[in-house]
């Protein structure tokens, strides 16, 4: 060492030359390489990186050649077709484009596609066989997408499959990256400190809504039969008995780590009364590597854990959930990823998990080299509402009583828009803990309190109070009021009731708003603008009934009634004595929410795309779905009346440009009877500027791009075997004159660049 | 040949006597006659796939359960439950066309023949017409 430090000194001012030369000399060599465009947000202007567009889940492009001029000479430029891969249930993708490319996801194997974007002609597919681990993949669909990533130089393309594997490929050839994981892929089962064992089968047909007929640990010595299709099959997982796994939302990169996290099965109707939690973990983008992991149910020691009171180790009744199932958003520049969580395990009962079950229904803030928490805000305690954080949070800049904030604004099932600092967590506007009404269901111990923001004003109807019922006329209100008051009514966080009516309030339905579907959900969303701090929110409002009962044949005292597990595949026996109730006629369920076809809501600005300043937190405008819907009805109580119109149903699928908001009306969404359409609207006022037919209806939130100097939008569609993309464009000499052509980069893009 | 005639004659008295609603009593026309088309369950097939397998795959709604909550009742009796109820999420955000393609495919999954008519999202024409959980037996010889 001393000869090393005596040497170095009369050569140390010819070793930082040398560096220096090296450093310019690595520069000058690295600056092709890294000669990609500036990005903003982590996004190419003109491109769409990102599920929403950039790391920020803006879902904004600054392009401005379709605008509300040419919008409805919009034409379909190609369809592509994913059928040829396989079938899906409804297709959910929004795709990325990237460096002259467009990616996506399809079919139920979610077999990953480059797409030449000039004419829709496929440049690769990749597909991973997963055998038992995709035949009872919980969430066996395309899903909502992938990822993408680029140091300038080598770019790819990141999947996580249905049976939880992590794949990077090669975005140019779609081949698997040597170099990450083996040979491409990251078992993601792996990791999680949980036993992987040999799995197998006793049926030939998917997990079961919602965790029958699952798969088992293999006997030892168990082989595959291919003709029953049952049997073992070489694939190895967690064992099934700690519960299931899943995925379906794509991952997010930030500054070259992959943030991942993981999904559950669906929450209602479940058998058993323990399963797996959720994870979020950060996976080195060039190796594949775990860098860290975030366990969202806190096990024993760790912070929140107290909040579990029956306990919280993975195994104990009651735990399970929390996932994060929704996408992701994050700041590179703070270097934080804000991760929206989904609820504890069983939608409608927690008498098995007393205790604000953190970090359920939570937004949290986590360091995205470290993993470790910066900040946490739960919106929902204890959740027995099916309120699972749907959705990305937004990232906004805003300037909020005269200062420059950095903000992030969730947007949930429950109708409310919940706004923090996103450096610090602080909420910008007061949230406020207020008394809530309290279960009568047996075991059951609600939350006496949970936390409402006092702004901005919510989109969704909340709950069900006599102000909320028509009232046109005497007749129309008492009648209204009289059908109001078969349920248990309430401001909002109606607890469901028992179905047997024996609490005592003798109660045996509660109205239930927002419903499971939201609000906001996934299928709809935000999307914001960072040129003008406005949040357009797509929304439903409606209105449905909540109540739980005994399933003979599940673990769980409660869950969703009516439902009857008995005889399925990993079901409880059935009881001594049992008999499968006979169905009783008529429409079963809750009591109707109509008369004659008209709610008993009066209609209110509320669900369809509410605008939102955010630099003050007020509404600044609102437009229904796809147009609104006149109401009509035969029933004499309404002789006379004119009936005010409604909204329309379904998430309108929302994203925004340098002049518009374009949405779809999503796959069941629009006014009845109404061809699909895809809409522009004005940003600033709502206005309807544009509304051109389309082969049908989006299926997932839609995505703009520039592509050899033409703008194209790009939506999934479609369900079962018939499912596509569809390209829009303008007709070839409609191009503004700012568009160029050539190259197969994104063009630089004129005007300012936000 | 006289086996042959009873055992007919008492698959008649079987059907005669099904213990089903009202609406059933006066409904003439079987499942088993081809109420729906191919091409329509085709088309539910995808709805299903698209609106309802998120919850229910489709073996859910063949067989014996299936059977002893609907069977013997008329399609109106069904086709107004889902409207009514389904899906789950959103009740009746189908159109009615859509309701009628998915009571199709379910026809379908439950072993009924197709036919030359598409099932109609119509009341009246959905009133008269069974869910048939039937089967008649010929015994030939002895």
């Amino acid at each position: 060492m001393n000869e090393r430090s005596e040497s170095r000194r009369p050569l140390g001012a010819a070793a930082l030359t040398v560096a220096a030369l090296g450093l310019l000399l690595a520069g000058a060599l690295r600056s092709p390489a890294s000669q990609g465009p500036a990005l903003v947000r982590g996004n190419a202007p003109g491109e769409w990186r990102y599920w929403g567009a950039d790391a920020w889940s803006t879902r904004y492009s600054p392009l401005d050649q379709i605008n509300a001029a040419n919008f409805d000479s919009l034409q379909v430029a190609w369809q592509w077709n994913a059928s040829p891969f396989g079938a899906d249930e409804y297709y959910r993708t929004t795709p990325l484009y990237a460096n002259g490319r467009l990616f996506t996801v399809a079919t139920t194997r979610r077999i990953a596609a480059a797409i030449d974007p000039a004419n829709g002609e496929t440049l690769w597919m990749w597909r991973l066989d997963e055998g038992i681990r995709w035949q009872k993949a919980p969430r066996q669909f395309a899903g909502r997408g992938l990822a993408y990533w680029t140091d300038g130089q080598a770019e790819r393309v990141i999947v996580v499959t249905p049976g939880y594997h992590l794949a990077s490929l090669d975005a140019k050839t779609g081949v698997p990256d040597p170099r990450f994981g083996s040979n491409g892929v990251v078992d993601l089962m792996d990791g999680l400190e949980l036993p992987l064992v040999p799995l197998a089968v006793d049926d030939s047909g998917p997990l079961i809504i919602s965790d029958a007929a699952p798969m088992r640990r293999a006997r030892p010595g168990e082989t595959w039969d291919p003709v029953t299709k049952t049997g073992a099959d070489g694939t190895i997982g967690i064992d099934p008995a700690l519960g299931q796994i899943a995925h379906s939302s794509p991952a997010i990169v930030v500054n070259d780590v992959i943030i991942v996290g993981n999904s559950s099965i669906h929450g209602y109707y479940p058998i058993r009364v323990r399963n797996l939690p959720g994870f979020i973990r950060g996976f080195d983008v060039r190796t594949g590597r775990q860098l860290w992991k975030f366990n969202l149910v806190p096990q024993p020691g760790e912070f929140g854990a107290e909040t579990w009171e029956n306990g919280s180790k993975i195994g104990t009744e009651g735990v399970g959930k929390n996932d994060a199932w929704a996408t992701y958003s994050a700041d590179p520049e703070l270097g934080l990823v804000y991760i929206p969580v989904g609820m504890p395990l069983s939608d409608e009962y927690g008498g098995h998990r007393p205790g604000n079950n953190l970090f359920g229904n939570s937004l949290v803030a986590l360091d995205v080299k470290t993993g470790q928490r910066r900040w946490h805000f739960q919106m929902v305690h204890h959740d027995i509402w099916d309120y699972d954080t749907p959705m990305a949070p937004n990232i906004m800049d805003a300037t909020i009583n005269g200062q420059r904030r950095r903000i992030v604004a969730q947007s949930t099932k429950q109708g409310w828009l919940y706004v923090f600092d996103r450096v610090t967590g602080e909420p910008i506007w007061p949230i406020v803990e207020r008394p809530v009404l309290q279960s009568e269901v047996p075991g059951e111990k609600t939350s006496p309190t949970q936390p409402i923001p006092t702004k901005p004003e919510p989109y969704s109807q909340q709950g069900l109070e006599e102000e909320d019922l028509i009232d046109y006329t005497p007749a129309i209100r008492d009648s209204a009021l009289k059908l109001a008051r078969q349920c248990r009514m309430g401001p909002y966080y109606i607890p469901p009731s028992p179905l047997d009516g024996s609490g005592p309030s003798r109660q045996h339905c509660s109205w239930y708003a927002p419903g499971a579907s939201g609000g906001v959900n996934i299928d709809g969303g935000a999307a914001a603008d960072p040129e003008t701090g406005m949040l357009y929110v797509g929304s439903i409002t409606g209105l449905s009934t909540t109540e739980v009962a005994k399933d003979p044949c599940s673990e769980f005292r409660y869950t969703q009634a009516p439902h009857d597990s008995c005889g399925q595949l990993g079901a409880l026996p059935p009881p001594p004595g049992y008999q499968r109730a006979p169905r009783a006629g008529g429409r079963g369920g809750g009591p109707a929410t109509s008369i004659g076809g008209v709610s008993i809501l009066k209609p209110r600005q509320y669900g369809g795309i509410t605008a939102y300043n955010m630099n003050t937190g007020d509404k600044a405008w609102w437009i229904p779905n796809g147009g609104p819907v006149q109401v009509t009805s035969n029933d004499p109580l309404f002789a006379g009346v004119t009936l005010p119109p409604t909204g329309s149903r379904g998430q309108p699928q929302v994203m925004n440009t340098r002049s518009l908001v374009i949405y779809g009306t999503g796959r069941s969404g629009g006014p009845p009877n109404s061809p699909p359409r895809l809409f522009a609207a004005d940003k600033a006022t709502g206005r309807q500027v544009g509304a051109v037919q389309i082969p049908s209806r989006t299926s997932a939130v839609p995505m703009t791009f520039m592509h050899q100097g033409r703008q194209y939008i790009v939506f999934a569609t479609g369900s079962g075997s018939n499912t596509s993309l569809v390209a829009l464009t303008l007709p070839r000499g409609t191009a503004a004159a700012g568009g160029r052509r050539g190259g197969r980069g994104g063009s630089p893009v004129p005007g300012g660049l936000q | 040949m006289r086996r042959f005639y009873w055992t007919v004659l008492a698959g008649f008295a079987i059907l005669a006597a099904d213990p089903a609603s009202a609406d059933a009593q006066s409904a003439r026309r079987s499942t088993r006659s081809g109420v729906y088309t191919e091409a329509q369950a085709a088309r539910g097939r995808d709805t299903f796939a698209g609106m309802c397998q998120a919850c229910h795959t489709p073996a859910t709604h063949t067989g014996p359960a299936f059977m002893a909550s609907w069977g013997g009742r008329s399609l109106w009796e069904l086709f107004d439950y889902l409207v009514a109820n389904m899906p789950k999420s959103d009740p009746g955000s189908l159109s009615l066309e859509e309701y009628a393609q998915v009571v199709a495919y379910v026809l379908k999954m439950n072993g009924m023949p197709a036919g030359p008519r598409e099932l109609p999202a119509d009341e009246a024409a959905l009133k008269a017409i069974r869910l048939d959980t039937t089967t008649v037996r010929f015994e030939r010889n002895r």
